[in-house]
């Protein structure tokens, strides 16, 4: 009986080193591992959040602009493009644009980009200034 | 006597890698009876069994390293895009809105004078931030695409691993306290790097000082060309605000 | 009198190219059609057959795709592949361009005016659905921007007495928007087409809409009160009827008749069974016309005041008017 649990310890060690090896290489490969996905999600966060501020931020100077231009105008229109360029610089401050797990990160920047649309309608901006604006405001996400 | 430990050790852990339990059994006895003896007898074996034993702990060790790895990664890539995300939000911001307020008074003044030409003074400004707004963009871009040489390729960190792994087992025994050991020289490292590629990256985005001073030209002409334009000094309020924003 | 559809008469209305759109105005008396040449022709009738009254040229730099007549029938919106809407105003016999809405990135697939006449909203390949509001100086401003759409939307359609929009897209979804907080948002999205939505119309009362998709089928969706949201459910589909896509369809708000412009080019009438449950209709098909054209049907019009005259127009580039008469 005492060998046979002598047999066991035996066994309990050989487990238990092949465990620890494979441990240990695992602990070292998480280490590393942690610190390349860190690095890799730091790289990638910093390009697709520098390219979305930068659309953001562009409709955020535009629009305080032409609120500052328009801001002592009292005539109907100027009345409602105020209004639109408000609930646009509204919208950029109420979304939480910098959270890119947002779930609704998508929509809000289709709801941005289409009042911004409404808005250069509504300022009769003319197309060719909306082409500059498209091809360097092409985020997807 | 430390070396008694290290052959058992390495007897142990190539039996479990043979995996033929008969044969595990058939083994565990003969050591069980004949204790030393089996060492006088067998000793070529043992040294064989011995290097065996070294290139399965190194597949084992490997192993695990590969896991970890992907374990690491998976747990770490989440927080690192949230983090870097915020960072790079942060650099363009500042720029962006300059650009934003520029391209207004572009459009304002074409609109103010359809029939003459955009004044050269605003098409200038809003080049040269387009300018400095690409350059910030690529800086990170190029960071994406040339990663730091500390985090490259698999098939490097697998090399790495291979040294660590020869240095581990020539220093034999106690190999809880090497491998620690190791981990510890891996952690600095890891703390280290980061060090490194903000350096790496903010050099790429071309001299930190110099760029911030660009910036700031740019906010200082474009604040001019407001109150050239005859607009409300609030909007210059807004592009002061900028400077804070960097 | 037989049962059928019966070709009162068939005008080439725009030759070498296709006629893309037929619209009646409101009053009925006039049947605007638009193409690939560019241009809108407007048609009357005189004594028993309908003749060209106008062309309206230059309005557009490409095809025309489709047109809206204002509920007070004075004015008339065309939208182009040239990304721009054109309003026309009618002045004595005459049409004039008043003004041209520019904003969608590209194609303008269709405009649709508002039963107050006060709205107009533009559908576009750029997948968004614009809004414009219509002050009393005829000036035309964008209330609103809607991306609901993943892809091209197709066609876009008022509720006859409410503020509510419908569209259709390439997506193969419906979407139906209200006004909310001075935004228009998509309030419901109707799924169940297996392919591209080319085109909805609400019935008389606006509780059903009927779809006709490129899978070939045609769907009823019914609104259901909800709290909130706006609930529309498929209660009818019907299959095996067309051949190919089915590229338009008309709800006849005198008789209720659905009338369907197919690929397969014929013209089909369906009747609803009169003694079934509200949300489990069926539809019968109670006329066809086989070679209706000589190629695709683009489109199919009621005419809004005369009950079973129907207009429709192909990729051949012909008008066809067409008599339904029903059996007893």
């Amino acid at each position: 009986m005492d060998g046979g649990s002598g047999n066991e310890d035996l066994f309990d060690g050989i487990v238990m080193a092949d465990e620890r090896f494979r441990g240990e290489g695992y602990r070292e490969g998480f280490e590393r591992g942690t610190h390349r996905g860190l690095q890799d999600g730091r790289r990638h966060g910093a390009s697709h959040g520098a390219q979305l501020s930068t659309e953001i931020s562009f409709y955020y100077g535009f629009s305080i602009t032409w609120k500052c231009i328009l801001q002592h105008k009292t005539d109907m229109k100027s009345r409602k493009r105020m209004k639109a360029l408000q609930s646009l610089l509204d919208m950029i401050q109420n979304s939480p644009h910098d959270d890119p797990h947002s779930s609704t990160l998508q929509e809000d920047m289709d709801k941005l980009r289409a009042k911004f649309r409404q808005v250069c309608s509504m300022l009769n901006i003319p197309t060719d200034f909306k082409d500059y604006v498209r091809n360097s405001e092409s985020t997807s996400f | 006597m430390l070396f008694v430990l290290y052959i058992w050790e390495s007897f142990f852990s190539l039996l479990l890698n043979l995996t033929f339990t008969s044969l595990k059994m058939s083994w565990v006895k003969v050591l069980s009876h004949n204790g030393e003896d089996v060492f006088d007898e067998c000793a070529d074996d043992i040294s064989l069994l011995s290097r065996e034993w070294t290139s399965i702990m190194k597949k084992r060790v490997r192993d695990g390293y590969v896991d970890g790895v992907d374990a690491g990664e998976e747990a770490s890539l989440q927080v690192g895009f949230k983090l870097g995300f915020r960072e790079g939000a942060a650099q363009t911001a500042a720029v962006g809105r300059l650009k934003g307020i520029v391209s207004a008074l572009l459009c304002w003044s074409r609109i103010q004078h359809p029939e003459s030409a955009s004044p050269a003074s605003v098409t200038e400004l809003l080049q040269q931030i387009a300018q400095y707004e690409s350059t910030v963009l690529d800086g990170i871009r190029k960071a994406l695409e040339n990663p730091p040489p500390s985090v490259s390729s698999v098939s490097e960190s697998m090399e790495d691993l291979e040294v660590e792994q020869a240095n581990s087992s020539c220093c034999g025994e106690g190999c809880k306290e090497t491998a620690s050991g190791c981990c510890r020289g891996g952690e600095k490292m890891d703390l280290d790097a980061p060090n490194k590629q903000q350096k790496s990256s903010s050099g790429s985005t071309g001299c930190a000082s110099s760029s911030s001073e660009g910036l700031n030209c740019l906010l200082q002409r474009c604040m001019d060309l407001v109150s050239e334009l005859g607009l409300p000094q609030e909007l210059n309020d807004h592009i002061q605000e900028l400077k804070n924003l960097k | 009198m037989k049962e059928g559809l019966f070709l009162v008469q068939k005008l080439s209305a725009h030759p070498d190219s296709r006629c893309w759109f037929v619209a009646w105005s409101p009053s009925g008396t006039l049947l605007a059609s638009c193409g690939g040449d560019k241009a809108i022709r407007i048609w009357g009738r005189e004594g028993d057959s309908w003749v060209c009254k106008n062309v309206l040229q230059d309005g557009h730099q490409r095809t025309v795709r489709k047109l809206a007549w204002s509920p007070c029938g004075n004015y008339l919106a065309s939208a182009s592949f040239d990304a721009t809407t054109c309003i026309w105003k009618k002045k004595n016999d005459d049409f004039e361009s008043l003004t041209v809405l520019e904003g969608h990135e590209n194609e303008v697939k269709c405009v649709a005016w508002a039963p107050s006449g006060n709205l107009l909203a533009t559908c576009s390949r750029d997948k968004s659905v614009w809004v414009w509001e219509v002050d009393e100086e005829d000036e035309y401003e964008c209330v609103t921007v809607v991306n609901s759409h993943t892809q091209d939307v197709k066609h876009v359609v008022w509720h006859p007495s409410q503020e509510l929009l419908a569209s259709a897209s390439y997506d193969n979804n419906i979407c139906i928007y209200k006004e909310e907080d001075d935004d228009w948002e998509c309030r419901a999205t109707l799924k169940g087409h297996t392919s591209t939505v080319w085109s909805l119309c609400f019935d008389a009362a606006g509780q059903r809409i009927a779809s006709c998709s490129d899978d070939r089928t045609v769907k009823i969706w019914k609104e259901y009160p909800g709290e909130r949201e706006l609930s529309w459910k498929c209660v009818c589909t019907l299959s095996g009827y067309h051949g190919r896509t089915v590229y338009d369809i008309d709800w006849c708000c005198l008789t209720g008749y659905l009338a369907t412009a197919c690929g397969d080019d014929t013209v089909r009438v369906f009747k609803e069974e009169q003694t079934t449950d509200p949300d489990q209709p069926v539809f019968s098909l109670a006329a066809k016309a086989t070679k209706a054209h000589s190629q695709d049907v683009n489109c199919i019009s009621w005419n809004p005041k005369e009950a079973g005259l129907l207009a429709s127009c192909s990729d051949d580039g012909e008008i066809a008017i067409w008599s339904f008469h029903e059996g007893n």
